[in-house]
């Protein structure tokens, strides 16, 4: 396996106030990963310290070959309500900025950038809004607009945080599909709370709740999530195959 | 009116405005669209601080002013980074501490302050050569360094946190446009005042919102409008002995009220 990064034995808090202990986690190539947890359970600081986004106390957070030049390789789709929806910007432009590097700064944007742009504007089927301002848009369209920027940058792993909140069953559809496709070519970190209908697209699962239990298969069952220390509910949906979701408990498949 | 030109307050008071309308109209734009509206009140409040320790001293007021503003401003960023303050008590402090300064020196300075009211609402018709040079000065780093680096600029107040994950110099650019907004601030002081300058940083912005989502035509148009509005300003308080300053805010108030009619018009044309 071709691994990507390596977390070795990592704490992370805010103002020494520990959020995360003594965490690990390998990520390699070809990886979907999901990544579930009860809320405030560290999932996002996980995902900014990958990210630098926030500086660990200890432990190790190793790049490794591709990931070298770690942040220019790695898309980020935020959680959402972080950003200012009536901030006076295009859409073009939001996705733009996903190009936007140390170069590109003190150059400005080439045409070949903007041509990547309409082509992901295109992959996305967001032609019909690309050039409006972003506070027009619903949030299952902002949300496309978000992944877009994420990926224009074709990165080696795309870390995606809760991107199912706040949008359509249509779009989750849509959205899941296409982080399938996406996953041929780059690894995939995905956080949601909604472990029924990831389990059908990821590889693997990761409980984080102050630590880190990585669960090597899509499957996993209450009893599982219980011993990780995952205090989630399963939520399963209609269209879901319930195959994937191992339960030992008949009553788990009624809603 | 033309005859007006000749006098040389007037053509001070002039080009004053112009550079006010653009400085302001770049870095209003910037404030109103990362929500820091509130943070340039506690600047514009915690510079009459600087004001009060310069009379005191016997300096350049505007100095003062502008030491004090730098100051708070990198204040007010530096506990919202590092926090253990929130960001709105933290401003709501510089604010009032700046204020307090300001009148606990102005009161022991001695002898009488005559200028103090025109610190608080503005006294565009008294503006000097030095102060020409240094909005001069401010006005012409804003142009350049929205021009030079403007979607750096709009990335970074869009979504920091993304910014950084893409590796742009965020803090620093952080600072440095809270710096260059804490000198607008102090620069535009002198056309407003303390307690009216905050308009000149909205309300341009405000009306140009109405008409269009872009931030680079949102600036643009908020630079016409204030230089529209305080001419007009300038001229209804020059021949009705009202201030100027707060003349100003009452035109550029009624550019806003207008601009909303029209837009409400254009709108319902439309659908
Ligand atoms: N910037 C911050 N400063 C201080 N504490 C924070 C900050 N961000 C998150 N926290 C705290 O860290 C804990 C984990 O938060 P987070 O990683 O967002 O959890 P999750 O994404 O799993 O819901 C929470 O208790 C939260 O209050
Ligand atoms: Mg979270």
């Amino acid at each position: 396996m071709d691994k990507l990064i390596d977390i070795k034995n990592l704490t992370v808090g805010y103002n020494s106030k520990i959020v995360l202990e003594n965490v690990s986690l390998t990520i390699n190539k070809n990886d979907f990963i999901g990544i579930i947890g009860p809320n405030g359970g560290g999932k996002t600081t996980l995902l900014k310290a990958i990210l630098g986004l926030v500086e660990p106390i200890s432990g190790e957070l190793c790049f490794c070959d591709e990931l070298k030049n770690r942040r220019s390789n790695i898309g980020y789709l935020p959680q959402v309500n972080k950003f200012d929806s009536r901030f006076p910007v295009s859409v073009f432009d939001v996705i733009l900025s996903g190009l936007a590097g140390r170069k590109s700064w003190k150059q400005g944007f080439m045409k070949k950038e903007k041509d990547r742009v309409n082509e992901i504007i295109g992959q996305l089927g967001i032609e019909n809004y690309a050039h409006k301002p972003i506070g027009e848009l619903s949030g299952g369209q902002m949300q496309r607009v978000f992944l877009g920027r994420a990926i224009v940058s074709n990165p080696k792993l795309l870390i995606l945080d809760e991107p199912d909140t706040y949008v359509d069953n249509q779009f989750e559809n849509e959205l899941y599909q296409k982080l399938k496709e996406l996953n041929e070519r780059m690894a995939i970190l995905l956080v949601s709370h909604d472990v029924g209908t990831i389990s059908s697209y990821v590889k693997s699962i990761a409980c984080v709740n102050g630590e880190l239990y990585y669960h090597p298969s899509n499957m996993i069952t209450p009893e599982q999530l219980a011993s990780y220390n995952c205090p989630i509910q399963i939520i399963t949906h209609g269209s879901v195959p319930h195959t994937v979701l191992k339960t030992h408990h008949p009553h788990a498949h009624k809603h | 009116m033309l005859e007006l030109i000749n006098y040389t307050f007037f053509t001070n008071a002039l080009i004053a405005t112009l550079l006010t309308a653009i400085s302001c109209g770049i870095i209003g734009t910037y404030i109103v669209s990362r929500r820091m509206v509130f943070i340039g009140g506690g600047i514009t409040h915690a510079s009459f601080g600087g004001i009060g320790i310069a009379y005191y001293f016997g300096l350049n007021p505007l100095f003062g002013a502008a030491v004090f503003a730098v100051l708070s401003a990198f204040g007010i960023n530096y506990f919202t980074y590092k926090g253990n303050i929130r960001q709105d008590s933290s401003i709501a402090i510089w604010w009032s501490l700046g204020m307090a300064i300001g009148i606990v020196f102005i009161t022991l300075a001695p002898g009488y302050a005559p200028n103090l009211m025109s610190f608080l609402f503005g006294s565009i018709l008294t503006v000097t050569t030095s102060d020409l040079v240094f909005m001069g000065i401010v006005t012409l780093v804003a142009i350049l360094l929205f021009t030079l680096f403007f979607k750096l600029i709009m990335m970074i107040a869009f979504d920091e946190e993304f910014a950084r994950t893409r590796n742009l110099p965020v803090t620093f650019f952080s600072y440095l446009l809270m710096m260059l907004s804490a000198l607008v601030i102090v620069a535009s002081i002198r056309v407003s005042g303390v307690i009216l300058v905050l308009s000149l940083l909205t309300l341009p912005q405000a009306t140009a919102n109405l008409f269009t989502k872009s931030f680079k035509t949102i600036m643009i148009t908020s630079i016409a409008i204030g230089l529209l509005g305080m001419i007009a300003g300038l001229m209804v308080s020059y021949y009705t002995n009202l201030p100027s300053g707060a003349t100003i805010i009452l035109v550029l108030t009624t550019f806003f009220g207008l601009g909303k009619l029209l837009s409400k018009i254009a709108f319902r044309q439309i659908s």
